[in-house]
């Protein structure tokens, strides 16, 4: 049926070709069935105009469709133009110029200056046949590609200024609060080599942070890369958390423990143990008070769960009793 | 080694040396102590066993340690080392492996043949060196032609005499090669060129060396950097107080004969602010310094300033704030083995430091023509060191730093416009706690610092 299918066109044409000594031998019609019928058919569709379109007509393919947002790509400057670091040269999709002399290439082929200069465009086949290329120049008079071998021209594009010392920071803010806190660094899991000592500094807020750049630091010391992490090399997303919740629990006890040593430690006034034993009391007599409601609406579940046995079981008495 | 192969060699090395040490029974109890490999730390007290101390036998880190400081290193694997120790000690000749043998045989006979050939081609050059140069078609030019080809091809066969030996092989392999025999300078020539080659060919691409410092540059020599006893791949990036001292190199050529080399150090990325561009800076340079490949060990800190060296070891330094410095070492060949004249060296470059004057590797090569033949380099930035550095050094410029110039946009300023914009003015003096200050820098969040002197702009 397939091969038939596909050979539609061809019959419809031997068939053109053959047909007006064809159409006058209706014997050989009779005789020869199926295909040869039927292209002769097609061919008469053909005939009388019934024609789909699969090539446009009139300089349709010139048109540009109307209802697309404008993408705005091409030239943005042209070649001798000064521009300065991050001028946008060309927009493009895909790699019709490439970059040359001082400039770069963004994540959407975009060609952007890398220094302040003139624009060029050029060919260089020296780096490659076919491409052409968006440089940038010092000099307006230069012309690109540059002759093999001479020595780079480059800019230094920096002024020198005098070092200015930052004085140091104080140990004790105004208000008398330090304003750097240490804190001893903690085994990792699995192992008994402590980590690094923790700096926090004391921010505008009145809170102690860490500095960006040390918590940044601490990604190498746990050898997290970005296939890998947390545990060694092959541990999962899953053994990842699990291993943070684990970290977070640890800092978490840790915490809890030393500020149940400082309480240990610091003398309380009477008020204070007051308040801390009222404290204690309402919420054992809100546990207390939890566990009754539990107990209770349990009582009551396995009162109605027996009430209800009782009464199916009757039920089924009766029946029984009934059907006897 | 296939690991099957690995498996069983403790087993047949045992077999072999049943007279060195009684074959162990096969049996689940533990080894004796003595015969488990141990690592000992420590050096032991009193007398040192002199098996401990030689490179073929020495296992212990200790003694490891010595035999690099006395400048015999220890030869092969620790394994193998171990192994020699425990072992009958049979030759590597007599091994007694019967296709190692015949194989042996083969390569002997193999060997007759080339030397044969030798001998022949050596013939054959002596009586076309004895013919008249009229018998020859084009004359002297084309026996010489004749003679040069006959001699590479006895150049080719000595090292094709040699190059399938077992013996030969290991000698190289444990770094016992004699470089005055072509074998082995073939062999360490393939090696560098396998590998450290490569590496070498593509730090001076990367790195901008060609065309940079020379239009063109095809390295010959192995040329490895020490510092402080230290090896430092080429191009890598140093801290400052390391690259203080002069560093050590190792020059290895794969010629034969001595020559006499100039040793350039010299940094073509010196800031000049004033030009807003790069010169280059001689480091460092050392003429007459005599090179063979059996010597190639070469410390630049130990040559005699009066004959060799025109411009004394400046240490690397980067000014704060500048890219980083590549400090290109080059070994150039001198002409003909023929010694420079050291105090016009001097003359010429020893004084030019500052930033106007622009060193230049072409124009020395050119002028005493020379042939650039070795390369390495390293990379200096600046860090926390530098500063000291600079100033032992008595160089000036460790209290500037180098800031990006601020490129201004070629847009035109728009003027402001919107609700704040128009509320800025005193008319509206009632609404500044509301409206923040666009025109100029705000500071309304507290991000610019005012006085660096106070407190650091902070709170608390």
């Amino acid at each position: 049926m397939r091969l038939l299918r596909l050979q539609l066109p061809i019959w419809a044409a031997v068939s053109g070709l053959l047909r007006p000594t064809v159409s006058l031998t209706p014997l050989t019609i009779a005789a020869d069935c199926g295909p040869r019928a039927r292209g002769i058919e097609v061919n008469n569709a053909l005939v009388s105009g019934r024609r789909y379109a699969s090539v446009k007509s009139q300089g349709q393919y010139k048109l540009k469709p109307k209802r697309t947002i404008p993408k705005k790509l091409g030239a943005k400057r042209t070649g001798d133009q000064y521009v300065i670091p991050g001028n946008i040269l060309y927009k493009q999709r895909g790699t019709l110029w490439w970059p040359g002399e001082n400039c770069i290439m963004g994540r959407d082929h975009t060609i952007h200056a890398m220094a302040a200069g003139y624009v060029k465009y050029y060919r260089d086949p020296a780096r490659h046949p076919k491409r052409k290329y968006i440089g940038v120049v010092f000099n307006k008079d230069d012309v690109l590609p540059y002759a093999p071998h001479i020595e780079r021209k480059r800019r230094l594009g920096m002024t020198a200024h005098p070092i200015v010392e930052r004085p140091p920071q104080p140990e004790v803010s105004a208000s008398g609060i330090p304003t750097t806190v240490v804190r001893a660094g903690i085994a990792a899991p699995g192992s008994s080599r402590k980590g690094p000592a923790r700096v926090l500094r004391l921010r505008d807020d009145y809170s102690y942070r860490e500095d960006n750049w040390r918590v940044g630091r601490l990604v190498k010391l746990a050898g997290v890369t970005k296939t890998k992490g947390g545990r060694g090399p092959r541990s999962s997303r899953r053994a990842r958390f699990r291993s943070r919740r684990w970290r977070a629990e640890q800092e978490l006890e840790a915490r809890r423990r030393s500020s149940a040593a400082m309480e240990e430690t610091e003398e309380l006034d009477e008020w204070t143990k007051a308040a801390q034993r009222r404290a204690e009391e309402e919420r054992q007599k809100k546990i207390q008070a939890q566990k009754d409601k539990k107990k209770k609406q349990a009582e009551q579940q396995a009162k109605a769960r027996q009430a209800a046995i009782r009464r199916s079981a009757a039920k089924k008495e009766k029946a029984s009793a009934q059907g006897r | 080694m296939s690991s099957c192969r690995q498996v069983g060699r403790p087993l047949a090395q045992r077999l072999l040396r049943q007279d060195a040490a009684p074959l162990r029974p096969f049996t689940t109890s533990s080894p004796a102590s003595a015969q488990v490999y141990k690592v000992v730390r420590e050096r032991p007290e009193g007398e040192v066993d002199p098996v401990e101390l030689d490179p073929n036998t020495a296992v212990h880190p200790w003694a490891e340690k010595d035999l690099w400081k006395a400048g015999t290193p220890p030869i092969g694997s620790r394994r193998r080392r171990y192994a020699i120790r425990t072992s009958q000690n049979i030759p590597f000749e007599q091994l007694p492996y019967q296709a190692f043998q015949e194989a042996r045989k083969l390569l002997a006979e193999d060997r007759e043949e080339k030397i044969a050939a030798i001998k022949a081609e050596v013939e054959k050059m002596r009586k076309i060196r004895e013919a008249d140069a009229s018998l020859f078609k084009g004359g002297e030019k084309k026996r010489e032609m004749k003679l040069q080809s006959l001699r590479q091809h006895i150049e080719w066969l000595k090292i094709q005499a040699d190059i399938n030996d077992p013996c030969i092989k290991r000698r190289f392999e444990d770094g016992l090669g004699d470089m005055n025999k072509p074998i082995y300078r073939y062999l360490a020539q393939r090696r560098w060129e396998a590998y450290e080659r490569k590496i070498i060919e593509q730090r001076i691409s990367q790195f901008h060396i060609t065309p940079d410092i020379l239009p063109t540059f095809s390295p010959q020599y192995d040329v490895q950097l020490f510092f402080r006893r230290a090896k430092v791949p080429a191009g890598k990036l140093l801290p400052s107080d390391i690259t203080e001292v002069p560093p050590r190199l190792r020059i290895q050529p794969f010629d034969a004969g001595d020559r006499l080399v100039t040793i350039v150090i010299l940094d073509p990325d010196v800031p000049n602010v004033a030009a807003d561009g790069f010169t280059k800076r001689c480091h460092y340079l050392a003429a007459n310094i005599p090179l063979s490949p059996t010597n190639p060990a070469l410390a630049l800190s130990r040559l005699p300033d009066a004959d060799h060296v025109a411009v004394p070891y400046l240490p690397a330094f980067a000014q704060k704030g500048s890219p980083y410095h590549r400090l290109a070492i080059f070994v150039l060949d001198q002409p003909d083995g023929r010694p420079l004249d050291v105090a016009k060296l001097r003359s010429l470059y020893a004084a030019n430091k500052t930033p106007e004057h622009n060193f230049s590797l072409k124009s020395l090569r050119d002028k005493f023509g020379l042939r650039p033949a070795g390369f390495t380099l390293f990379r200096a930035a600046w860090d926390e060191t530098t500063a000291d550095v600079m100033r032992r050094a008595g160089v000036p410029g460790a209290d500037v730093e180098l800031r990006p110039t601020r490129v201004r946009s070629l847009k035109p300023p728009k003027p402001l416009r919107g609700w704040e914009a128009k509320r800025q003015g005193p008319k509206y003096r009632h609404l500044w706690k509301y409206t923040k200050r666009i025109r100029g820098l705000s500071n309304a969040k507290g991000w610019i610092i005012k006085k660096r002197g106070d407190g650091g702009g902070r709170r608390g």
